[in-house]
């Protein structure tokens, strides 16, 4: 996947504050790329685009918190840092609850933005990486065989070649034979690492079907 | 003058008396000793005495009687005949007739006595009344501007007396003085205290410039004191009814101020958004160029557009104070010609926050040149205002996208400009559409209700009319009329 560098996006409908974000964030060596309305970020975000999203609560049409629940319609990943007006604790709760990662309070300081900010893409970075090594576990484990799944499955927890040929109907040494393939697919060097994966992947998936 | 034409009156009704009775003796003596026949000529004297009886009343009786022992004594020194009782009955037939006439006489004297009596305090009366009515008239006339009232009947009170000619008056008030133009202070005056509720603080006198004509005074100089009297609780009511105005002129001045100053607080909260906006773009842009500075990445140019940036946003901070001090701020009302779109405009400024808070779209609909019309910008700022938030209300319900509040001028004639609002909200029952004004009838949970009971108050001061339109199909309509100001003769 190609990285691209991670932009700042603002969604303010007070153009004056837009373009004040717009230079603090330039000033501390960031992109940003401001937006004055939420539909107008929707038409326009990528989700390949890293980064991280301002957003002001109050705005007319689509407000802060709409905008929160379409990006989670559209399954959106993208870190969500809210700026309130005027200390509204109910709004700013029910944002965080929505899955916002901060908020602040206008007017704020200039260098607890950027704190947050930076919390943010490095959170966002961190969060795609996660991503990326799962789709690739996910990927690895497409390759596998029925046989193959079943016998991982019963590989990592902990059963012994001798139990798992017996709960499968098959030989001890047909598991072994299929341990090693899926040691060799999945690309792992010990039981310890697969087992590592297999958390990752989460609840484990229905095998796939009989190649 | 009267006085000797009436004594050379006198002097000619002896004479003619005299004469006549002189006249009679000798026709008399001339019908006695050469005709003889005396007696019928007694009938002529009759004439004498009744003239007398008739100008001198009881001293006629006086002539009578001499006339008739005249014709007694001639009847015994000239005639030869007895004087018989027929005689001694036409001489005491003249003493009575005397008698008679002289009370006739005195009577018919008294009774136009009366009458111009009756005449002269009629003619009193009606210079009272006229003066009285002069008053209300002066009132009614300048009801506003006190010192040309009491000019005005401080003119009109010499013509209410005896001697207008010669009459004059003032009006001293504490820290102002009215006066004919003739007044000078006399020893003939009559003067009266105007109180205002039982406190005395004036006084009314009418003075007579030259010792009055002598005449039958007693019971005028009873009526003029009760007049100057009259005329001076006239006076202090006309002072009391006045402060009372402008008494009341300030209490509402009071409740609106007072309202002006709840509503600003019910929106301190939007009021504070909108501040804080500016100075969030004020600080950012600030840091922002610090930051630059230090980093050493400073572009001028960038710099100087940034610092601009935030000293404009700074004199948008001021603009939202300076309106909100304009609006709050606590003055006499101050009716002046104004132009009413500037007033909606200026009420606009001031509810654009709530209004985005609201997502309610503002649409105006303003004539390119409305005529003035005679306000008090503030207080008819407050009622749009009023009326703009009590629509943001009623249309909380309503879908986003769909709230519009509409402002609308028209000059439907009759000397007025309307002004209609109107809202896409839950609109108005019929009969709601009266009650919604009476004070403390709210809909809201939180509501005092007096805000449209105020804001009907203010344009009733203002000689204007604020009422609602029911059409619950598409929101309220609330219409209210102005006065066209009038060019100041």
């Amino acid at each position: 996947m190609m990285t691209f560098e991670p932009t700042v996006f603002v969604v303010d409908d007070d153009e004056a504050v837009c373009r004040a974000l717009r230079l603090l964030i330039k000033s501390a060596g960031m992109k940003a790329q401001t937006y004055s309305s939420a539909e107008q970020f929707l038409d326009a975000y990528k989700p390949s685009r890293p980064g991280c999203l301002l957003l002001d609560i109050q705005m007319p049409g689509m407000n802060g918190l709409a905008l929160q629940e379409q990006l989670a319609q559209r399954k959106l990943k993208i870190p969500v840092i809210i700026i309130t007006g005027h200390g509204d604790v109910p709004m700013a709760v029910r944002a965080m609850k929505l899955g916002a990662v901060d908020f602040i309070e206008k007017p704020f300081r200039d260098q607890a933005l950027l704190d947050h900010i930076k919390r943010a893409i490095d959170q966002d970075a961190q969060d795609r990486h996660d991503q990326a090594e799962l789709d690739q576990i996910k990927q690895r484990l497409g390759l596998l065989s029925r046989r193959e799944r079943q016998v991982m499955d019963l590989v990592v927890t902990g059963k012994l070649n001798k139990v798992i040929a017996y709960e499968l109907g098959i030989t001890q040494k047909t598991v072994e034979f299929h341990r090693a393939n899926v040691m060799r697919k999945m690309r792992v060097k010990s039981l310890a690492e697969l087992v590592r994966l297999a958390v990752k992947a989460g609840a484990p998936e229905s095998p796939p079907t009989e190649k | 003058m009267g006085n000797k034409l009436q004594s050379q009156l006198e002097k000619h009704k002896v004479a003619a008396v005299v004469a006549l009775v002189a006249a009679l003796c000798l026709v008399m003596f001339y019908y006695h000793t050469v005709l003889h026949m005396g007696k019928v000529v007694t009938h002529f004297f009759y004439v004498p005495v009744i003239l007398a009886s008739f100008w001198w009343k009881k001293k006629g009786l006086i002539v009578a009687m001499v006339v008739a022992a005249l014709l007694i004594l001639s009847h015994i020194f000239l005639r030869r005949d007895v004087t018989t009782l027929d005689d001694y009955f036409r001489a005491g037939m003249l003493v009575v007739i005397s008698c008679v006439v002289g009370v006739l006489s005195e009577q018919i004297a008294a009774a136009k006595d009366q009458i111009s009596q009756h005449a002269r305090r009629l003619s009193k009366r009606v210079k009272e009344l006229h003066c009285c009515y002069g008053i209300s008239k002066a009132v009614e006339k300048h009801g506003t501007s006190l010192e040309v009232v009491f000019q005005e009947i401080v003119n009109l009170i010499p013509s209410a007396w005896q001697y207008p000619d010669i009459a004059c008056a003032r009006i001293s008030l504490k820290g102002s003085e009215f006066t004919t133009e003739n007044f000078k202070q006399t020893r003939w005056k009559q003067q009266s205290s105007i109180k205002v509720s039982g406190k005395c603080i004036g006084t009314l006198e009418v003075c007579y410039l030259r010792e009055k004509p002598p005449s039958y005074e007693g019971p005028f100089l009873k009526e003029e004191r009760r007049l100057v009297d009259a005329i001076a609780e006239r006076l202090g009511r006309i002072i009391e009814r006045t402060r009372a105005e402008e008494e009341a002129s300030l209490h509402q001045a009071e409740v609106a101020h007072l309202s002006r100053l709840s509503t600003v607080g019910q929106m301190a909260s939007s009021f504070a958004h909108e501040l804080n906006q500016p100075l969030c773009a004020i600080t950012t842009f600030t840091d922002g160029c610090v930051r630059m500075i230090k980093s050493g990445a400073a572009d001028s140019s960038e710099l100087c557009e940034a610092m601009e940036q935030a000293a404009a946003e700074a004199h948008r901070a001021g603009k939202i104070i300076r309106h909100l001090q304009n609006f709050v701020g606590k003055r006499k009302p101050d009716r002046l010609p104004a132009d009413i779109t500037r007033i909606i405009q200026e009420a606009t400024t001031l509810i654009e926050a709530e209004a985005r808070q609201n997502d309610v779209a503002i649409r105006l609909e303003l004539p390119a040149k409305a005529p003035a019309v005679l306000a008090d910008v503030i207080q008819i700022e407050q009622v749009i205002l009023n009326l703009a938030r009590n629509s943001f209300e009623a249309m909380q319900a309503a879908e986003a996208g769909k709230r519009e509040l509409t402002i609308r001028v028209s000059t439907p004639g009759s000397g007025a400009v309307e002004v209609a609002v109107s809202d896409t909200g839950k609109g108005l029952g019929s009969d709601e559409v009266e009650r919604i004004f009476e004070p403390f009838f709210t809909t809201k949970p939180d509501g005092l209700g007096i805000g449209l009971s105020i804001s009907r108050l203010i344009i009733e001061t203002h000689d204007g009319r604020l009422w609602a339109d029911a059409d619950a199909r598409r929101g309220a309509t609330f219409r209210f009329t102005l006065p066209i100001a009038r060019e100041i003769q």
